[in-house]
């Protein structure tokens, strides 16, 4: 008698890394079994990759030189491909990855330590790269990926069927060249659809020639008088990219948030050493979801249209 | 469903599901697309080729049960004087072995054993030692823990929630097992005996007994929200430890005695609500006194904001055997705590009175605040103050930012006792942002004390100290990690205790092959270590507390690791599961009578399905096995079409195949001839 059980994960562990430092780890696994009922025989590949993200900075005709942190985590060894690509966010929030070298593309200025790994099993790696403009660099946003790519490929069999299975990681690097910084504006502001919750959202506008994050906490008054604490989604806006960031209820304890507008919002957004004023009164959402006008940028969640800030009554 | 997901990971497009743009799982490129791949990175001048692993060196052997071995050869030197410095220094040299085994067995649940043997010059040889065997299963959803060795007393869970009020478990060279049944209706039954005694040593700590012998049984039983507990303890011939000193060190008294003592609790979880309240009462028997307690507590939510209460009423002598309890007491006590993204906030007051009449009354109170400001500016502080035969009041206050280099931090704290001791420290910390894998935190500080007058310090005269800390850690390449700690006080003025004290430790971490890794360290403390107390208990005064430490050491450890196997789970249940086996036969049943007879052939090639989801066929002989299958019922189904014409099986009849832990179901099924 055989019994086929087959599994394949991929799944990320660890969120945001802190800027610079932190300790934030992406995990992934290529994980294919073979079990029959006496005994489960495992094999494949795991990986685990710190920090997820780099945001380093550096000066024309400077190098700076990081490292990535690579655990192999399997009980035997494995081989990985190491390479950048380029990426880019998609109109869904989504990053859609490159290997062909994008216009205005900043890899040639990076180098890695190598291309190709053999780590034993259990092992960890320091593996370097570094990035290094060129002196008459203008100031702006060097982003690439650094792609690490499991090739201990196995090849599953699902009856008359076989596939490949195998996996990479994308590590993320916004290297901020010369004095380049984020310039983020809030230009709309609606509500929308959060995990089932309709919250208060922000279409977020950077005009800036490096990519920024919302911070910070901003404080509500619903409805019924409940105060309330709102943080924004941590999401990237790249240069020249509007975003909708949905602020996200940050209620005491395990009770679910139930919101009731109309709902005042004040407080500081931050972002690096910069931050605005918000000033902001949302109104109970529409029934019936109206389509989002072709004016304004795609809304990556569902809700009434998001529309524009009075001025004056918005930034302070 | 699975067919999908593979089929997925293989075709998907470039695409992450990456709200955040930071790391990104992705399926594997084709080899054609690789192929096509129009750029090739630069590499970086001047970095050695990587050296290549073996790959056939490396295998792992997963073939058989889980199992792992850990060994740990050590060698210890160090020099130190006695704590008053008269003494001259003693040297020790100290060699050691340390096995840590394990090996999951189907069936047996995971069973392990640690070993530690120590001796060497000036060193007194010690093994200690415990056999572990977690999770063994039995029929009827029971499973069982068995230890001998070094264990604990045990005592319910129960006894243990309030950590206030906790039976302390105390350890002992012995046994003792514990048997499980849980669920909604859970119910939890153990038993342990041994010889107390405590862990001693630096920086391998053994067991030293204490002579003497203790036993404790009890139970636990969870119906619904409600749960319900009881437990007896005795000892013979033990000696009981005195109330904890000054510093969190221990003592025992000199006589022997042989305690007894009862605890009985119960407690409800409003699942609903998250409220909870309990009741506990002990009763013990020292040396001819008698002594009882009780103690309640509940515990409600609303929203963010939590709530305690506590009334409690302890008579003097009270022990659970060898340790003491909360005596001669009797009050309450509120806490209250709020969590939310910009406040924390936690307020605790107790009052208490003696029982007998002959201790003080007082009370205790404390509180804290946190505050974010901003996303990287926090302030806060906190304030407490005991009455309690002495008056005592400490606080601090602190204020925390990120900046470019990192964060900082500046507090001040403040204790001061009623004709007693007297502190004040400001300090500055700062944790350096660093390269991946590195850490540097630093620490700078300005301290005043004011001793409580004593023999040698009639004047209480005030010393001005200087503080400075380092603490990092570096991995390099190699498989080494580096770290180490640095800790100077240096104190000016007219105290009895001038002078510079160090404590410093550096280590390294040498990973140089799979298996093998090797550490070193070396430490020093020199000087006088000064600890100041804040008010943290409404039992214990503040005070300073000083150590004379005069010694040094150098510490080695080469260390062994494998493992091999992989886990195994039975049909239709997770690794670790209480399991048996199904064998039996198809057979051609020409007489009808269900058995199967001598003359009677078996049915070869039928398939047999065991839940309906996992199959097999049976031999030439009609026979079939399914080896290992989760303990339980089960049912049995044949397929028909498989059966030679004109047999066949009642397919209305349900087969059932009651299954034991390490047992073997024979079943036969017979087909019968279609008329």
């Amino acid at each position: 008698m055989t019994i086929l059980a087959n599994k394949i994960k991929f799944r990320t562990m660890g969120s945001q890394a802190n800027p610079v430092g932190g300790l934030v780890c992406a995990l992934v696994c290529a994980i294919t079994t073979l079990c029959a009922p006496s005994a489960l025989h495992a094999q494949g590949f795991s990986a685990v990759i710190s920090p997820p993200r780099f945001e380093v900075a550096v000066q024309p005709g400077k190098t700076v030189r990081q490292v990535i942190e690579i655990t192999h985590v399997a009980n035997r060894a494995g081989k990985y491909r190491v390479y950048t690509n380029d990426w880019s966010l998609g109109p869904d929030g989504n990053a859609v990855f490159s290997e062909e070298l994008a216009p205005n593309s900043c890899r040639p200025w990076v180098a890695l330590e190598r291309r190709d790994l053999s780590l034993d099993a259990n092992a960890k790696i320091r593996f370097r790269f570094e990035i290094s403009p060129p002196a008459d660099a203008v100031s702006a946003e060097c982003r690439f990926a650094i792609m690490i790519e499991g090739l201990e490929q196995v090849i599953k069999t699902e009856g008359a069927l076989s596939f490949p299975v195998s996996g990479r990681i994308g590590v993320i690097v916004y290297a901020i060249v010369g004095d380049a910084r984020p310039k983020l504006e809030i230009s709309h502001a609606g509500t929308g659809l959060s995990e089932g919750v309709v919250v208060p959202q922000l279409q977020v506008r950077n005009t800036g020639n490096a990519h920024g994050r919302l911070g910070g906490f901003v404080t509500g008054m619903d409805a019924q008088g409940r105060q309330i604490d709102f943080v924004p989604e941590a999401l990237p806006i790249l240069p020249g990219q509007s975003r909708v960031i949905a602020l996200i209820p940050n209620v005491p304890g395990n009770d679910a948030v139930k919101l009731t507008y109309p709902l005042t919002v004040k407080g500081n957004l931050e972002w690096g050493d910069q931050k605005t004023g918000i000033d902001l009164r949302f109104e109970a959402p529409v029934a019936k979801t109206a389509p989002t006008p072709t004016s304004t940028p795609p809304a990556s969640k569902a809700g009434p249209p998001l529309v524009p800030l009075v001025p004056g009554t918005t930034a302070k | 469903m699975l067919l999908a997901a593979i089929a997925s990971a293989a075709v998907t497009p470039l695409r992450a599901q990456q709200n955040a743009a930071s790391s990104a799982i992705l399926p594997n490129s084709t080899q054609a697309a690789a192929e096509r791949r129009p750029y090739e990175d630069r590499v970086m001048e001047g970095v050695p080729p990587q050296e290549e692993v073996d790959l056939a060196v490396a295998e792992y052997n997963p073939q058989g049960w889980p199992r792992g071995i850990s060994l740990q050869l050590t060698r210890n030197l160090q020099t130190f004087q006695n704590a008053s410095g008269t003494a001259g220094f003693t040297r020790t040299d100290t060699q050691g072995i340390q096995i840590d085994a394990f090996v999951e067995a189907p069936n047996f649940g995971a069973v392990s054993l640690n070993l530690l043997a120590l001796g060497g010059r000036n060193v007194t040889g010690l093994t200690s030692w415990s056999l572990r065997q977690t999770g063994l299963p039995f029929d009827g959803g029971w499973s069982a823990d068995n230890a001998l060795g070094i264990t604990n007393l045990l005592v319910p869970d129960l006894a243990r929630k309030n950590s206030r009020l906790a039976l302390p478990a105390t350890q002992v060279l012995g046994g003792s097992t514990i048997w499980r049944n849980e669920g909604s209706n859970a119910l939890v039954i153990g038993a342990s005996v041994g010889e107390p005694g405590r862990f001693e040593g630096f920086p391998q700590s053994r067991f030293v007994g204490l002579g003497g012998q203790v036993d404790s049984l009890f139970a636990q039983a969870t119906e619904g929200e409600w749960t319900a507990a009881a437990a007896v303890a005795q000892g013979s011939n033990i000696l009981p430890e005195v109330a904890p000193i000054a510093g969190g060190g221990v003592s025992n008294a000199a006589t022997r005695v042989s305690p007894r003592g009862l605890y009985v609790g119960i407690g409800q979880n409003e699942l609903a609500t998250g409220a909870s309240w309990q009741a506990s009462a002990i009763g013990s028997q020292t040396s001819g006194v008698n002594a009882t307690g009780i103690w309640a507590d509940a515990i409600w939510r609303d929203g963010g904001h939590n709530h305690q209460v506590s009334i409690f009423r302890f008579t003097q002598g009270l022990t659970w055997i060898d340790r003491p309890l909360a005596a001669d007491l009797q009050g309450g006590g509120y806490r209250y705590d709020y969590h939310s993204l910009r406040w924390d906030v936690s307020a605790n007051i107790e009052s208490f009175a003696s029982v007998s009449g002959d201790s003080p009354s007082g009370w205790y109170g404390s509180t804290s605040v946190r505050r974010l400001i901003t996303a990287g500016l926090s302030t806060g502080g906190g304030f407490a103050a005991r009455d309690f035969g002495a008056r005592s009041a400490s606080g601090f206050a602190y204020l925390q930012w990120q900046n470019p280099l990192g964060i900082s931090r500046v507090q001040l704290d403040a204790a001061s006792t009623q004709g007693g001791p007297s502190s004040q420290t400001a300090s500055f910390d700062h944790s350096v942002y660093a390269e991946n894998g590195m850490s540097l935190t630093t620490s700078l500080g300005l301290e005043r004390l004011q001793p409580a007058a004593s023999a040698i310090d009639t004047q209480r005269r005030r010393e001005n100290a200087v503080i400075v800390g380092l603490n990092g850690r570096a991995l390099l390449d190699g498989g080494l990690y580096l770290l180490g700690s640095l800790r100077a006080r240096d104190v000016r003025g007219a105290g009895v205790d001038s002078g510079t004290t160090l404590a410093a430790n550096v280590g390294i971490d040498w990973q140089f092959s799979r298996d093998w890794s090797l550490g070193a360290s070396l430490y020093e403390n020199r000087g006088v270590l000064v600890d100041t107390i804040a008010v943290q208990s409404p039992l214990i005064v503040p005070e300073i507390i000083r150590a004379r430490p005069n010694d040094r050491g150098v510490f080695l450890t080469l260390r062994y690791g494998s493992h091999a196997g992989s886990p195994s789970a039975p049909l239709g249940g997770l690794p670790g599961s209480g399991s048996g086996g199904i064998e039996g036969s198809v057979f051609l049943d020409s007489n009808g009578n269900g058995l199967r007879d001598g003359n009677e052939s078996g049915a070869a090639n039928v398939l047999v399905t065991l839940d309906g989801k996992f199959s097999t066929r049976t031999n030439a002989f009609g026979g079939f096995e399914f080896p290992s299958v989760v303990s339980g019922q089960h049912t049995l189904s044949v397929l028909q079409d498989d059966l030679p014409l004109p047999w066949s099986v009642d397919t209305d009849q349900k087969i059932t195949a009651p299954i034991s832990t390490r047992d073997t179901t024979h079943i036969d099924i017979g087909a019968k001839r279609m008329n």
